[in-house]
């Protein structure tokens, strides 16, 4: 096959997000080397300022609707890319205001901390469009390259972040060993790995398309977190810095799904019958072992972390439906994880600034020492939970009422089990912020852009939960390209 | 124009206050105070209006008031206010509880804001409930109002005697937390409150979930969902009204589900505990009528044995339970749950007399149980105890606390004069011909109830008074307001019911209609 790469201004285009974002990766290094006079913080707001930048790019993009596809098929930009791409940048710059207080405790590169966040959101941008089979393994490595660093960045301080890195960096390369391995059975036994492509040669089902596939979803799992691929999650999260860990649970998760509702739901829609219990098992698998497992943690981190295995379970519940509808409710069921998730590990790296502390047992009396971070740790717990009127609890209605019109009733039978459950361990959680008495009064301070991030991401809790109503369309003019998928 | 904004007016009164609240300073007691009573004010006046403006005369709209916003068309959901009259006296029930619960309230000092947010919140969705037309807001409003409960049980709850006497208190707040059956903790009653209440709700949010999926029509509006019954195959249609029967009457609370909730009143502060065993319980009730009845009029004929049944055990078990209790409010507690299988009664009888008597008991028992309620909070506040024997003589130190609750024990008991006296003689007379044992059972139940209410009467005021009760007063301004408003609510109610009756009987009978001509469709299409 002969590549000719011409690349034309119109082109470029459709990577503005993501050349912008290179471009701004290295004018940071740039500053940072060049001039090591220049404060951190400035280098800080910087990136920041830059990231405002790219999302007004991408919601100017979004407006004029520019799509397309590159590179023979492995770039593509459309409606759906869009989507996750927004989400990922939103994260980012959530997560780099949560990061410009927690960093001060980090004494050697900083600087690089930045370059380092950036360069996995770039993975990420680019995992949103990936088109192919080989650019889906090149960008997830990619995004995932960032996060070996990030992982391990409290190093000396803290063994546990060097644990984690060293963990993450084994069990990844080694999921992504078996991802490639799955890759070139594929195409061994269909002769492409384009994805539209692949979807337009109607393969057959053979023993090596089959082991194949299963290869891939094993290195998607892993990226999602489902269980039973879930193993690395919890040490991982408890060790990583908690901004980190924060945009660990969310960022790589929501671009990861677009590549799997792409291969799902396009590429190898036609196997459903097949793929489908799969799906179910995992489902239900990680709803339940998150769940129960949550309720035996005594740090917040950890807790989360199972919280975030039950919640991806959740959203798998949406994807076990197969339509459109199934594809509508994950991506909205995305943005209300996103808000509540990223809030709750914001109100945590607020928490620890002051006491250095993750244990549950010292969010004692919350309420009494700091009235509003304990109400907004109240409602994104609550969110989690699905309790109306918050953002959650709509995506739940959304992934359940999905599930069911597919006669998946033994599906959200579990799932709805698994939200009582899941009920009492964000209320032991609520007992101990507004119950208990305080062992310490000392009010927690929290710095302007903490503020930020708590309160944006109460607002979009909140709104998204009363006024879902033009996330929801959001969400579904986005999964147009799954419209040829409707249900019985 | 007021007309036409009415029931959001009712309903998000006091969910404004509690946002209004949010941003005042909760150091300033009078100010958080007074809004939470402006609110619910606001929202008592509206719900009186509303029960002079309904249109009950033959020919009116069933469902008046409607006010539809679209929500989300991909869902099929709309944001549908409406009334009949079933949910008017309910409204009015809700609206003066919480205006009630203000002022019983008005003591509480520490993080008074919060507790108002909550309570103001607890009532919002709870009138929210019974103003849904459209089947997901009703459960939207039906979960939101089970989590404020944990709040105000937990925060402001208070223990039960043996919890305290428990000197192990590692082992009492860990392990004691979850296991401890003998001495609850506050937080023990507020959590198994909250887990079996989103227990019943999934459970009745799967029957409502294969309801909209089953009738394939993609929406969740209640009117549109009416009438597709047939649709469903006979066992599909039974399966879904069970699970919607049982996860609604979990929160009613029906034997054998009713564990939650006399530990529950007993932990809670008094407002709680008057709106929750006043409105929230009916809630139950209210959704079996309004989703199982409304939409499966031929299986509730099917089934309507079953409810006769269970009701039986309520009354009695409730009752006699209720007789060998210590604790002030757990009397009351089980008393609710007893009279809760009175409704149940005349909800299984289903013919107009006795299913407007459910509706109207419904509202009676509230203003009843909330004057119990009430008074076993302030005697609580005032001596710090709630166990009866311990306590005596108070009668002489309390006297108006004592004359109103002579009229709460006559409301409760069902003497003429209060509303009571007609409700529970409308279930009686209306399910005699057709379930002549459990109304000979029920007529048993109204004496156990006499029963424990006076030995509770005898032991609260009469006889020698403990020396250390000296300190005792009687009731303030706060706490006489709310009293005589539900003493004139009941007695004048109950001396003309007429009003009442006739909003009643223009919500019950299409409701009845729906369920005689079905199954006199479906016996002819066997026949035929």
């Amino acid at each position: 096959m002969e590549f000719t790469l011409t690349i034309s201004a119109a082109d470029l285009l459709l990577m503005l997000p993501e050349l912008l974002l290179t471009g701004l990766v290295c004018l940071i290094l740039v500053l940072d080397f060049s001039f090591p006079k220049i404060g951190k913080g400035v280098l800080a707001w910087l990136t920041v300022a830059g990231f405002v930048g790219i999302l007004a790019s991408l919601v100017w993009m979004f407006a004029a609707g520019v799509h397309g596809t590159l590179f023979n098929n492995m770039f593509v930009l459309d409606a759906f890319a869009m989507f996750f791409k927004i989400v990922v940048v939103v994260a980012t710059l959530l997560v780099l205001l949560a990061s410009l207080d927690y960093i001060k405790r980090i004494y050697l590169f900083r600087g690089e901390y930045y370059v380092m966040v950036m360069l996995a959101s770039l993975g990420m941008l680019f995992m949103a469009s990936a088109n192919d089979l080989l650019s889906m393994f090149i960008t997830i490595e990619f995004a995932t390259f960032g996060f070996y660093i990030l992982v391990a960045y409290l190093r000396e301080d803290d063994l546990r972040s060097s644990e984690a890195g060293l963990k993450f960096f084994v069990l990844s390369v080694f999921t992504a060993a078996i991802m490639v391995f799955g890759i070139s059975l594929i195409y061994g036994e269909t002769g492409t790995i384009v994805f539209p492509e692949l979807a337009a040669s109607r393969p057959v089902l053979t023993g090596g398309l089959v082991i194949g596939f299963l290869c891939v979803l094993v290195g998607l799992g892993f990226k999602i977190g489902a269980a039973p691929f879930h193993n690395w999650i919890p040490d991982i999260y408890q060790g990583a810095p908690t901004p980190i860990t924060a945009y660990l649970s969310i960022a790589p998760k929501a671009a990861a799904f677009a590549i799997v509702l792409r291969i799902f739901f396009s590429t190898f829609g036609e196997f459903k019958p097949e793929w489908v219990w799969l799906v179910i098992g995992m489902a239900a698998l990680s709803m339940t072992y998150g769940n129960i497992v949550a309720i035996a943690q005594t740090d917040i981190k950890r807790l989360l972390a199972y919280s975030g295995i039950a919640q991806i379970g959740n959203i798998l519940i949406g994807l076990a439906a197969g339509t459109k509808m199934g594809s509508d409710s994950v991506l909205f069921y995305l943005l209300t994880y996103l808000v509540a998730n990223l809030g709750a590990f914001a109100i945590v790296i607020i928490f620890s600034n002051l006491t250095g502390s993750d244990r549950i047992e010292d969010y004692r009396g919350l309420g009494r020492r700091s009235p509003l971070l304990a109400a907004a740790m109240l409602v994104f717990l609550l969110s989690l939970a699905g309790v109306p009127p918050l953002a959650g609890f709509i995506g739940k209605i959304y992934v359940f009422a999905a599930a069911m019109r597919e006669g998946l009733v033994a599906l959200v039978i579990i799932g709805l089990i698994n939200i009582v459950i899941s009920m009492y361990y964000y209320l032991v959680i609520v007992k101990k912020i507004y119950i208990s008495e305080p062992t310490d009064r000392r009010p927690i301070p929290v710095s302007g852009p903490m503020k930020a991030v708590v309160f944006a991401t109460v607002a979009g809790t909140v709104v998204i939960g009363v006024y879902p109503k033009p996330f929801i369309e959001w969400a579904v003019a986005s999964t147009s390209l799954f419209s040829h998928l409707i249900g019985p | 124009m007021l007309d036409q904004h009415l029931l959001s007016i009712i309903l998000f009164a006091p969910f404004v206050g509690a946002v209004i609240l949010i941003f005042v300073n909760g150091e300033r007691l009078t100010v958080v105070r007074s809004i939470a009573a402006v609110s619910s004010g606001v929202s008592f006046a509206a719900s009186l209006y509303l029960l002079y403006a309904f249109r009950f005369a033959p020919g009116s709209a069933q469902f008046q008031f409607l006010e539809q916003y679209e929500w989300s068309t991909a869902l099929g959901i709309s944001f549908f206010l409406g009334v009949d009259g079933i949910s008017v006296p309910l409204v009015l029930a809700s609206s003066v509880l919480l205006f009630a619960g203000v002022f019983i309230s008005w003591h509480i000092e520490d993080r008074a804001r919060e507790f108002y947010i909550f309570l103001l919140i607890l009532a919002s969705a709870t009138i929210g409930v019974y103003v849904s037309l459209d089947l997901f807001f009703l459960y939207f409003f039906y979960e939101m109002s089970v989590l404020p409960m944990y709040m105000l049980l937990g925060v402001w709850g208070s223990h039960t005697k043996g919890y305290l006497e428990m000197k192990d208190t590692a082992k009492r707040d860990s392990v004691g937390f979850i296991f401890n059956f003998a001495s609850n903790s506050k937080e023990y009653a507020a959590m198994k409150l909250t887990l079996f209440l989103s227990a019943g709700a999934v459970v009745a949010l799967l029957g409502i979930l294969l309801t909209y999926v089953g009738t394939g029509l993609h929406t969740f509006n209640l009117i549109e969902l009416q009438g597709h019954e047939q649709q469903f195959t006979p066992w599909m249609r039974s399966a879904i009204w069970i699970l919607l029967f049982f996860g609604f009457a979990s929160i009613a609370p029906l034997w054998p589900m009713h564990s939650w909730s006399p530990v529950g009143h007993a932990a809670a502060p008094a407002a709680v505990s008057m709106l929750h065993a006043g409105v929230l319980m009916k809630l139950g009730h209210f959704s079996i009528l309004r989703v199982a009845y409304w939409l499966f009029p031929q299986t509730t004929k099917e089934w309507a044995f079953l409810i006769a049944i269970l009701c039986v055990f309520s009354i009695i078990y409730g009752g006699l339970v209720a007789f060998f209790q210590r604790d002030t409010k757990y009397v009351i507690g089980y008393s609710s749950s007893s009279h809760m299988g009175y409704i149940f009664l005349g909800m299984a009888a289903m013919n107009m007399i006795s299913l407007g008597g459910a509706v109207l008991y419904m509202f009676a028992h509230a203003l009843a149980t909330g004057m119990l309620f009430a008074m076993a909070g302030f005697v609580y506040d005032q001596t710090h105890t709630r166990d009866i024997p311990s306590l005596g003589g108070l009668g002489r130190k309390m006297p108006f606390i004592m004359g109103a609750f002579v009229v709460a024990l006559m409301a409760s008991v069902g003497l003429p004069g209060t509303v009571n006296f007609i409700g529970e003689l409308m279930i009686l007379a209306g399910s005699w011909e057709q379930y002549p044992v459990q109304t000979v059972i029920a007529v048993v139940g109204i004496a156990i109830t006499l029963a424990y209410l006076m030995r509770m009467f005898m032991g609260l005021f009469l006889g020698e008074m403990d020396p250390k009760w000296a300190h005792v007063r009687d009731a303030k301004w706060s706490d006489r307001l709310p009293l005589l408003i539900m003493i004139v609510g009941s007695l004048y109610f109950g001396l003309f019911p007429t009003q009442f009756i006739n909003v009643i009987s223009a919500g019950v009978q299409p409701l009845l209609e729906q369920i005689h001509q079905a199954g006199a469709v479906a016996s002819a299409g066997g026949g035929g």
